[in-house]
């Protein structure tokens, strides 16, 4: 990967405390300047058998890991809001939002170590990857979303700007899939934060249609934007 | 609905079923068809694929611009008509990024020698059953943009250049920002606030999800938030 992605992605992963060994492990063809992990192609973010993909997947799947571990962490926070928290009421349902995306993190690392199987390369373990609160996060339910927002935008701005540096047309989709449920988990986040949207009087009894699919479209057994009926007329 | 079915001039024969297909998307309802599209285009046809694309945006302009008109007049009866001005700046502000997806996808197809369709092929009809509330314009356009950022996702394995693969998926990111605000506010999951209206430009602050190439600007831009 080139020097600006391996930027956004440890920028990413900064909150990972072994962000430089998972970039490491990812390296490859690009020239790391990571301490460690292996860079040859039959490592674990070798090119044998992913047309040079390999890399690239492993990079992303490593944010995917680090985003688990980061909703796990936010889950907490969100279980047990702070005494006086002024959000304290809305976190049961911004729990279950929460644990929503996460389940869909879940699914975009299934998929991606898939893809990387397939292809004959070797998908980076999870425990290579462990999250790690920023310094100066203080525990709040606003400080959970606002983390969310700034991990999904990173997130998808990767995502789309890795699908130019990949080979293979279906890893290109997979990226690109992916990345617009990052960009919607992204949104939603987004404007709750900046308060020009807000929880509607549905939302504690619809938590699964914000962002409903795990990918916009179908990827192998998962599935996409299709499957959500239009919205009816009159 | 009656659609633009001609291949513009140059175009090959095979490119009429998929202005064709994709001219189902004002419509709503589209998503298969233009899925349909996507799985079927030949590889290495990306001028084709960027062209059905761009059609596609030119009708997606123009349903904006027939839903803005509803929402300026909305029915003196519709229960949602002191929202309509908050809805119609969104809508604005939404039409005004698919007119940054429709240049940018214009001067790419120049720049790879081939010919942009024309804007007048993009043509928007009511569909069946669509009643000119301030709600179903809301409704026509969240499944507009669900079937675009799909069949945005599919091109995505149609075409050959990485470029044009990146292209695609800063802009398929881009309608799915915009179904999933949409769907949410149809459906009472979200709602506007008070500053929904002022702020329209941050609703979905980036017509691009990354930048991709001169001039544009993706969600690299957006600050992060501070923690407090």
């Amino acid at each position: 990967m080139n020097q600006v992605n391996r930027r956004q992605i440890l920028g990413w992963t900064a909150m990972a405390s072994s962000a430089i060994v998972v970039a490491a492990g990812c390296g490859g063809s690009s020239g790391s300047t990571a301490s460690s992990g292996s860079s040859s192609s039959g490592g674990p973010g070798g090119s044998a058998g992913t047309g040079g993909d390999a890399a690239s997947l492993n990079a992303l799947l490593a944010i995917e890991y680090a985003g688990i571990q980061a909703y796990s962490a936010g889950a907490g926070i969100l279980s047990n809001p702070p005494s006086g928290d002024p959000l304290a009421s809305l976190a049961p349902t911004l729990l279950e939002v929460a644990t929503h995306f996460q389940q869909q993190h879940k699914d975009h690392a299934a998929a991606l170590v898939t893809a990387l199987k397939a292809a004959g390369g070797t998908p980076i373990d999870a425990s290579s990857v462990s999250f790690m609160l920023p310094a100066n996060f203080k525990p709040s339910i606003t400080n959970v979303l606002k983390l969310a927002a700034n991990a999904e935008k990173e997130a998808a701005v990767t995502y789309t700007q890795l699908v130019a540096q990949m080979n293979v047309a279906s890893d290109r989709f997979l990226a690109s899939a992916i990345s617009g449920d990052e960009a919607q988990h992204f949104i939603v986040l987004y404007v709750l934060l900046k308060g020009i949207a807000q929880p509607g009087m549905n939302l504690s009894a619809m938590t699964a249609a914000v962002v409903p699919t795990s990918f916009v479209s179908g990827v192998g057994a998962f599935p996409g934007l299709q499957m959500v009926a239009d919205l009816a007329y009159g | 609905m009656q659609r633009r079915t001609s291949a513009a001039p140059g175009e090959p024969g095979v490119a009429r079923e998929r202005l064709s297909a994709i001219g189902a998307l004002a419509a709503g309802g589209a998503a298969l068809a233009l899925a349909t599209f996507a799985r079927n285009a030949a590889a290495g046809d990306d001028v084709t694929t960027l062209n059905t694309l761009l059609t596609a945006e030119y009708d997606a302009i123009d349903a904006y611009g027939a839903g803005a008109g509803i929402l300026m007049s909305p029915p003196a009866n519709d229960p949602l008509a002191s929202a309509a001005p908050v809805v119609l700046a969104v809508a604005l502000h939404f039409q005004s990024q698919h007119q940054d997806h429709a240049k940018l996808l214009a001067s790419t197809i120049q720049a790879q020698a081939g010919t942009p369709v024309d804007p007048s092929s993009g043509k928007f009809s009511a569909p069946a059953g669509f009643t000119g509330s301030v709600l179903d314009v809301v409704r026509l356009a969240s499944n507009a943009e669900k079937a675009a950022a799909i069949a945005y996702n599919d091109a995505v394995k149609a075409v050959s250049s990485a470029a044009n693969a990146q292209l695609l998926a800063a802009i398929g990111g881009n309608e799915a920002q915009h179904f999933i605000l949409l769907s949410l506010v149809a459906q009472g999951v979200a709602g506007p606030t008070m500053t929904t209206k002022s702020d329209a430009a941050d609703f979905v602050p980036e017509a691009f999800v990354a930048a991709v190439g001169t001039g544009t600007t993706g969600l690299e831009a957006i600050p992060d938030f501070s923690f407090s």
